[in-house]
This record gives C-alpha cells, sequence and structure tokens, in this order.
C-alpha cells in the first residue's frame, strides 16, 4: 500500500464529521403518523453518518498497519506532521492554492463594494499575476474575459451582476 | 410534407439556428443551463409564431445538453449537470491529447442517441406515458439505488473510498428542508441552505475549482498552452468508432428514453445509468475510467434521447418531466395550446411541427457543435495561467448566476476545498456527485413509499415493476461474483 | 525576479488606488435622486424562471417598464420555499426601486416558523391574482359530491390518501383547512409529500394516491379530457372556466383557500411613489391583454388595492395561523 493511500487526516476527518452530524441528527424530530413511527427526517444522516464512521475506523487500521510496515523509515507522527507543515510553508505551489482561494473568498465582498467588473478585473490580473504571467498579458486578459462575462451573463442572460461604479461611468 | 414546409420557412429557421448558437453557449459555460436559455427564449417567442416558438426552444436545450460535454472533456468542468458523466473517459480522452476525437464521438452520438429517442418519442409516446404512471415511490426508490450503485463502477478499483464518496455526497444531499416533514436539517439558520445545496455551485468547485488548484501547484506548466494537441475533429473519422459500439450507443440511448420519460428521473441520471450499463456489459470494462471510447459513447447518447424522453409526459399529460418542458408547458399555454391527451386529436400540426422540429434538430446539432468544439478549443492554447484564472472567473460567476445568490460562491470555494483533499487523498469524486444527485431521490421515495403503505416495507418487493428492479440491482451487485463462483463449482465437479 | 517584484508591488498599488476611486465615486453618484423612476427598477421574484410566478412577474415588468418608459428588471431570487425573494425584497431600499412579486408564503413564514419575516414588512400596492384550491379525483373514483367523499373518509379513517405539495405546503394546508371545518381529524387521511402539482396529478392519474387539492387550472388538461374530475372547489364563487364545480361553500362547508399573487414594497416607501406604482397598476389590470394572458395561462383574476390587499394578506395570515397552529407543524 501506497503512502497516498494510507492517511492519518482522512480517518481523523471522517470520524469528526460523522459524531457531529449524529450529534445534530439526534436533535431533529421524530417522525410519527397516525401513532405509528415511520423513517424521518434523522433516518438517513444517522444511518450515513454511522457508515462514515465505520468507514473511518477501516482507515484508522489502514493507517496503522502502514505506519507498522514502515516504522524505523521515519520519526513519531508528531515529527511527520511538523515536517509536512513546513514543507507546504516553503512549497511555491502550496501558497499558490492558498492565494488562489484567499483572493476567491474576497472577491465576493469586493464585488459587492465595488462591483463586478472592477473586482473581477483586479482579481484575474491579480492571479495571474501570481501564476507567473506577464503583466500586461494579465492586464489584457482579464479585461477581456471580464467584458465577455459582463456582457453575456448581465446583457444577454440578464444575471443581475452588481455593476458597481461602472453604471455611472457608461 | 407541409409541416416540412412550414418548419423551413426563414421566420421559423433564422429563429431556430440563432438559439441553436445560443444553447451552444448556454450549455458550455458552466452556470448557465439549458433552463436558463429556455426561460430566456419563452418571453421573446411570444411575438412569433408558436412553431418557431417551439423550435427555439428544442433547438436550444438539445444543442445545450451537448455543448455541457465539451467544458467537460476539455477541462473537466461539466457544463450541465447531465454532462457530469463526461468527464470520466471524456477528460482522459483529452489528457492524452485526443480530446477533438473524444468531442467528435461525443457530438455525433448526441446526434444519433437524440435522434433515437425523438424516434421513440413519435412512436410511442402515450405508450411509454400510460407505463410511467405506473411508476411510484417503490419504483423511483429503486432505480435510484440502482443508479447509486454506479458507485461503485466509476470507482475505478478503489470500491472502498468510492462508497464513502457517494456516501459524503448523499449526507451532503441531506441539508435543507426536508420534503416529507417539513423540517429543517443542518441549515444553521441560512436561508439559502433551505432548498439544500446548490448542486451547480457543488458541481462547479469540486471539479472546476480543485482541478485549478491542482495545476497551481505545479509551475513549470503554467506559461504552456493547456492542450498541444487537441485531436482532429473528423466526423468521417468517428464513424468507424461509432459503428464498432453501434450496440452501446443503441442501449444507451433506450436506457435514456425510457429514464427521461419518468417525471422523476431525468437525462442526469439517465447518463450514468447508461455509463455503468456499457462497463458491466462491455468486453473490456478495464478501459473504462482511461479514456475508453464507449466511456466516452455511453452517457452521451443517454442524456439526449432523456432530454428526447422528458417530451413524453409533457406532450401526453401535460406534465412537465424536467424543469425545461415545465418553461415549455407554460410557454405552450400561452402559445394557445393545450398540451395533454387533448393536443394530438385538436392540433395534430402542432405535433407534428414538434417531431419534425426535434428530428431536423438532431442534424443541426451537428453543424452547431462543430462550431462549439472549435471556438472552445481556441480558449485552450492560451497559456494555462490564462485559462485558469477564465476557468476561475466563469466559476465565480457561474455560481452566483444559477440563484443570483453570493452565498452559491463560497458554496463553490467549499466544494473546491473538499474536491482538492478527495483528489490528494485518492477518493474518487464521481461517486460524490452520484449522491448528491441520487441522494434525494432513495431518500424521498423511501420515506414517502413507507407514508403511502403505513410503515410496510413489503410492497417494494411486491409491486411488479418494483421486484423487477429490486432483482436487476441485485444481479448488477452481486450477479459477478455469483456467476463465477458458480462456474468454478461446475468446472471442479 | 527583483524587477519583477517592484512591478507586481506597483501594479498592487495602483489597483487598490483605483478601487478606492471606484468607491468613492459609487458613494457620491448613489447621493442624487430626481423623479421617480429615473434608474431601473428591480422586480424581484422569489421563484424560479419559467414558472407561473415569474410569467406574471414578466408580463408586469413588461407593461410597467412600457407604461412608464422605464426598464423594470425581473430578478429571480429563489430558494427556501420563497422565504430568501421575499426576505430580500422585505429588506431592500424603501425607495421605490425593489418591487417584490410576493405570493401566499408571504402570509405563512411566520406561523412556519421558516424565516424571520412578518407580513407586515411590506407596504402593499395591489393583488392581480388568486387561485382557489380544488377537491380533484380521477374519473372512476366512487364519489360523486364533496359529501360522499368526506362520509367515506369518516367510515374509513387512514383508508384515503391526499396530495398536491410537500407537507405545510399550500395545498396540505387547505386539506387541513377544509377537513377541520367539516368537523373531520385531519389525521383520518393521509398526506402524501410530493414536489409541487404535477408529481401529485401524475400519481393521482397512476392510482397511486385518492384526491388532489391543486387549483383547477393546475389540472385543467385532464379535467378537459376526462381524466380527472373537479368535485369542488374552495373559493367563495364559481371558477368562470369550470361553471359546473361547485364551491365549498355551497356544499355547506364555510372554508376558502388558495394562493395568490400581487406587489408590494418595502416598508418605509415614500406615498407618492406608491401612489404612482398603484394607479399604473390599476390600469395594466383592467386591460384587455392581462385579461387575455391571464386566460392563456389558466390565472385566475382578482385584483384588490392598496389598503384592501394588506387587511387581505393580514387576515391570511391569521387564519392560516389558526391552521398551522391545530395540526402542528
Amino acid at each position: 500500500m501506497d503512502e497516498r493511500k494510507a492517511s492519518l487526516s482522512l480517518p481523523v476527518i471522517l470520524a469528526a464529521l460523522s459524531v457531529w452530524v449524529l450529534y445534530m441528527a439526534a436533535q431533529l424530530p421524530e417522525f410519527i403518523q397516525r401513532g405509528q413511527r415511520l423513517p424521518g427526517p434523522r433516518y438517513f444522516p444517522t444511518i450515513l453518518s454511522v457508515f462514515l464512521l465505520i468507514a473511518a475506523g477501516v482507515e484508522l487500521a489502514r493507517y496503522l498497519r502502514y505506519r507498522r510496515s514502515v516504522s524505523g523509515e521515519y520519526g513519531g507522527a508528531l515529527d511527520r506532521v511538523r515536517e509536512r507543515l513546513s514543507m507546504l510553508r516553503s512549497s511555491w505551489g502550496a501558497r499558490s492554492v492558498g492565494v488562489i482561494l484567499g483572493t476567491s473568498v474576497a472577491l465576493v465582498p469586493v464585488t459587492q463594494l465595488i462591483g463586478f467588473p472592477l473586482a473581477g478585473t483586479a482579481y484575474g490580473v491579480l492571479l495571474m499575476m501570481r501564476l507567473k504571467a506577464r503583466w500586461y498579458s494579465a492586464v489584457v486578459v482579464s479585461v477581456v474575459v471580464v467584458i465577455v462575462i459582463t456582457v453575456v451573463f448581465g446583457r444577454l442572460f440578464r444575471v443581475p451582476l452588481p455593476l458597481g461604479v461602472i453604471r455611472y461611468l457608461l | 410534407m407541409d409541416t416540412l414546409l412550414v418548419v423551413l420557412q426563414p421566420a421559423v429557421l433564422i429563429p431556430w439556428i440563432l438559439a441553436m448558437l445560443f444553447g451552444i453557449f448556454a450549455g458550455a459555460t458552466p452556470g448557465l443551463t439549458a433552463t436558463m436559455a429556455t426561460a430566456l427564449i419563452v418571453p421573446i417567442s411570444y411575438y412569433m409564431e408558436p412553431v418557431a416558438g417551439l423550435a427555439m426552444i428544442i433547438g436550444a436545450t438539445f444543442t445545450a445538453i451537448f455543448a455541457g460535454d465539451i467544458p467537460a472533456t476539455y477541462l473537466r468542468i461539466p457544463g450541465t449537470p447531465a454532462s457530469s458523466a463526461a468527464i470520466l473517459d471524456g477528460f482522459e480522452m483529452n489528457r492524452q491529447g485526443k480530446g477533438g476525437f473524444a468531442l467528435t464521438l461525443d457530438l455525433l452520438c448526441s446526434s444519433i442517441g437524440g435522434m433515437i429517442g425523438v424516434a421513440v418519442l413519435i412512436m410511442v409516446a402515450p405508450l411509454l406515458a400510460r407505463f410511467a404512471l405506473r411508476f411510484s415511490s417503490a419504483e423511483y426508490f429503486w432505480l435510484g439505488l440502482f443508479g447509486l450503485s454506479m458507485s461503485a463502477v466509476v470507482s475505478r478499483g478503489n470500491t472502498f473510498r468510492g462508497i464513502v464518496s457517494a456516501a459524503l455526497g448523499m449526507l451532503i444531499s441531506t441539508v435543507g428542508m426536508d420534503v416529507t416533514t417539513g423540517h429543517r436539517r443542518f441549515t444553521f439558520g441560512q436561508l439559502e441552505l433551505l432548498d439544500g445545496v446548490g448542486f451547480i455551485p457543488a458541481m462547479i468547485g469540486l471539479f472546476g475549482l480543485s482541478e485549478v488548484l491542482k495545476l497551481a501547484s505545479d509551475q513549470s506548466i503554467l506559461n504552456q498552452p493547456s492542450v498541444q494537441e487537441s485531436g482532429k475533429i473528423s466526423l468521417i473519422g468517428a464513424l468507424p468508432t461509432i459503428w464498432k459500439h453501434k450496440i452501446t450507443v443503441l442501449r444507451s440511448a433506450i436506457i435514456g428514453t425510457l429514464t427521461g420519460s419518468l417525471p422523476g428521473a431525468g437525462a442526469d441520471i439517465a447518463a450514468w445509468v447508461s455509463y455503468g450499463v456499457a462497463k458491466k456489459t462491455s468486453r473490456h470494462p478495464e478501459r473504462f475510467g482511461t479514456g475508453s471510447a464507449e466511456g466516452v459513447i455511453a452517457p452521451t447518447s443517454a442524456n439526449n434521447a432523456g432530454l428526447a424522453g422528458a417530451w413524453i409526459p409533457a406532450l401526453v399529460f401535460g406534465i412537465p418531466g424536467d424543469a425545461v418542458t415545465a418553461i415549455v408547458v407554460g410557454a405552450m399555454l400561452m402559445y394557445g395550446l393545450r398540451p395533454g391527451p387533448l393536443i394530438f386529436e385538436e392540433t395534430p400540426e402542432i405535433v407534428n411541427g414538434i417531431f419534425t422540429i426535434a428530428v431536423i434538430t438532431q442534424v443541426l446539432l451537428i453543424f452547431a457543435g462543430i462550431l462549439g468544439i472549435r471556438a472552445f478549443g481556441r480558449i485552450l492554447r492560451l497559456p494555462r495561467n490564462a485559462v485558469m484564472v477564465i476557468v476561475l472567473l466563469f466559476s465565480a460567476v457561474g455560481s452566483f448566476a444559477l440563484e443570483n445568490s453570493f452565498f452559491d460562491i463560497y458554496v463553490m470555494i467549499a466544494f473546491g476545498i473538499v474536491g482538492f483533499y478527495m483528489e490528494k487523498k485518492d477518493i474518487p469524486l464521481p461517486p460524490l456527485i452520484l449522491g448528491l444527485i441520487l441522494g434525494p431521490m432513495v431518500e424521498r421515495n423511501l420515506r414517502v413509499g413507507l407514508v403511502r403503505t403505513h410503515g410496510d416495507f413489503l410492497p417494494f418487493f411486491t409491486r411488479p415493476i418494483s421486484a423487477v428492479l429490486a432483482a436487476a440491482l441485485f444481479v448488477t451487485l452481486f450477479g459477478g461474483p455469483i456467476w463465477s463462483f458458480i462456474k468454478a463449482r461446475l468446472k471442479r465437479s | 525576479m527583483g524587477k519583477m517584484r517592484s512591478l507586481q508591488g506597483a501594479v498592487a498599488v495602483a489597483v487598490v488606488v483605483l478601487l478606492l476611486f471606484a468607491a468613492t465615486s459609487a458613494w457620491a453618484a448613489g447621493a442624487e435622486e430626481e423623479v421617480y423612476p429615473d434608474r431601473t427598477v428591480t422586480v424581484v421574484v422569489p421563484w424560479a424562471e419559467g414558472g407561473g410566478t415569474d410569467r406574471v412577474a414578466r408580463f408586469w415588468a413588461d407593461e410597467y417598464e412600457r407604461a412608464m418608459d422605464n426598464p423594470f428588471v425581473v430578478e429571480n431570487r429563489t430558494g427556501g420555499s420563497g422565504a430568501v425573494g421575499h426576505t430580500a425584497g422585505a429588506t431592500a431600499q424603501p425607495d421605490g426601486y425593489t418591487v417584490t412579486m410576493v405570493t401566499f408564503e408571504l402570509a405563512t413564514f411566520e406561523s412556519m416558523d421558516l424565516a424571520d419575516l412578518r407580513y407586515d414588512e411590506y407596504d402593499y400596492l395591489f393583488q392581480m391574482n388568486e387561485d382557489a384550491a380544488g377537491v380533484i379525483v380521477r374519473d372512476d373514483a366512487p364519489w360523486e359530491t364533496v359529501e360522499e367523499l368526506l362520509n367515506d373518509i369518516e367510515a374509513n379513517p387512514g383508508e384515503l390518501s391526499f396530495s398536491g405539495t410537500a407537507v405545510g405546503g399550500v395545498w396540505d394546508l387547505a386539506r387541513v383547512g377544509m377537513l377541520l371545518e367539516a368537523g373531520i381529524d385531519p389525521d383520518d387521511t393521509t398526506w402524501i409529500p410530493s414536489e409541487g402539482a404535477a408529481p401529485a396529478i401524475t400519481d393521482l392519474l397512476g392510482g397511486h394516491v385518492d384526491v388532489i387539492t391543486t387549483s383547477l387550472p393546475e389540472a385543467q388538461s385532464q379535467l378537459e379530457a376526462g381524466e380527472l374530475r373537479a368535485l369542488a372547489v374552495m373559493s367563495d364563487e364559481r371558477n368562470p372556466t369550470f361553471p359546473d364545480v361547485p364551491t365549498l361553500q355551497e356544499e355547506g362547508i364555510d372554508w376558502v383557500a388558495g394562493t395568490w399573487r400581487g406587489f408590494a414594497v418595502p416598508v418605509g416607501t415614500p406615498d407618492e411613489i406608491k401612489q404612482e406604482l398603484i394607479a399604473v397598476g390599476e390600469e395594466i389590470a383592467a386591460s384587455d391583454a392581462f385579461a387575455e394572458f391571464m386566460e392563456d395561462a389558466g390565472f385566475g383574476i382578482r385584483v384588490r388595492t392598496g389598503d384592501e390587499f394588506a387587511e387581505f394578506v393580514e387576515s391570511e395570515h391569521y387564519t392560516w395561523q389558526e391552521v398551522i397552529e391545530e395540526v402542528g407543524f
């Protein structure tokens, strides 16, 4: 079994998720019709999270078996986590992923503030430059794409994109 | 003959072709759907002859459902829910530099599948519609479960994690108001979550954003074009492959039409089921998921046929089978037509017109489709970092567009992270989409079915169609192992 | 690399300056106001494109646009059984540039605990549509009148199933109200939840349920073709399209229920603007084009203006609150 298949984070996440869902589902009411108990709102979430809890156990067993087979090659689990984290911090790719996610989240409030045309252009330019494009091609591509989107979504498909300031400039 | 003359007059033909180009655009853009295209066409069509309006709607929807496969194949972002199965083998072929070939196959099979679906519509619509009436909760429950069992088929040898992924998808699908009791589940007071997690934003995030995140971590490829060689687009070149798999095309189209004609199912389910059936019956099941031609052909033949199938209940009963036909039924009322049992007698010329338009649309589709593939292919010649940013911008706006909701952009981002993590951990993504689509179908129909029977499980097995579907599911899941067990026994004795 | 960095920095600064400029100019532009309407009016529709409410709203948006020579744009804010759009419409700026097409559900959000929204957060302009619930059965069903049906339910409690919407939806509430008024425990019938009128009609045709309580126009095709039969309509007068179908009141049950649609603006909208919108709306509602549109689409016309509409919504709120509390959703 290779390393990708055995992972510690997977069983931890699955277990946490299913315990949380089980807790939430327990608060949902029962479904009783004419004195008879029928599968109610909690029925499916409960079944699914029990299954995921079992799956978490299986994944944990996989991971432990894998750890035993490679023990001696690595240090403790904590060391490995630390090592992985420092690798992530220094890696250009991991930081790019962070930049993309961060700017995408920021896109929403900025769009609401100044409208899509400007926010979208700024977003496009920043990301393309982060992804090693030259600044002029970043500007050209972003401007063109934003114009296309504004025209197609806003005009043709009548999606009410917030135009913001552009509305007054037109 | 008269009908042909009517539909080919310029006042019909020109808006029709324009609508098809519109459909290509709507289908190929994630977040713009065939439903939206139809809703936009309808108000325009009030100023025209009913036939022109119907031609525009039929033209736009059939092209949109094909065009959804274009970004699915080139970028792994399904343009419409019905094309989510095209990310399996279509995208793999594209990775191997055969994207153009995959889409040519796709286009021709869409057209053929649509043609078969329309033929079924013309010949046995009333019969099929009566049959579909016999489907109730129990039948839909088994059908949904059958679809879900396909998650094992599309997990590529990683069955356990495939089922985990499907379970996650189903769990996510339970968010929102429970139709059976009206209770809210896991909504945390968010109004946007009352109707559940948006399927389109989830799909865009899971496949589109996660793919961009994956590519972003490799700086060496950023300035290169996305696709060096997308393969030639030669219609003639694709014909031998299609001929070789003619049975797959026919079978998928029939599965598609039948599924589409059920008011409780649609083209998306049809595509996945026919993919699973094609793999189960193929001589080379191991090639599925690695860029197999059969894997491209099966879902695309089914989804266009499914669209034709959806017209069956709409025409025969005036009861829409999906969102598009719901709008169509509304539009027909506005034209002064009343779809339903009487339309075949009262306005046969309209029914004939619809049939003629649907057939010709399948031919026109090929031309519109080639145009779409070419245009889209051009974008891919841009450097990869440009394509990535284009994808990101369209993903954000596309997620917003469906419900005009900023919340859905956050949903898209969250699913992007989930998809990115799952791929890192080697958990297949397609089963999650299956769980999202089919979770509600399975849950609702099981629970509503039990309300009907006052808690009795037995009718789920004794109703005739139910029994057949349950048996089919059993054979799909356990047929293989049991058969090989029997064979081994026979050999030994 | 260093040069690249500084260039990036320069662009970042430029973008920030641009954004600041943009933000201030937006603020400045928002300050000036002129004669109403001088810019696009948004018509919020809490339901999806292509549905009945959307079609009515788009007809009105077009008519308003023509009458007032100003763009009226429909914006579909779907989700949450209408709660998302209704909330968005009520919390918009009360400047007359957001008009909401409100529907029946608005009167039930509070009682159903669906949204933090009361009916009195709107100022009502006018209502233009009402569709009463019906009592519809298959043509081969044994009951000829509502009375026979109700007697059957009393004689065989738990045998018959009804359908039409999700649990707690309009047609479910209509059924509950009818049974309560007739002195029958609603629990003596089973409600089969469906995702709307269309699947319920399919279920009825297929023999999977016994009665549906959708509006008559929704089942018009089947009623005309003789596959389905309407026993009654829950309205105070007969439906002109179906003159043979008696009202529940004629049958001795004093119960009226149905969906309705109308226009409303957020509380606090200036009176002049409201009066202007109502005046133009009254003209449109009286036009032949509107009558023709509603007949083609199969919607019933019912016009209530200003205070009359507001009082109606209030009475709806209390009627439904009673029914909802009785069954305890």
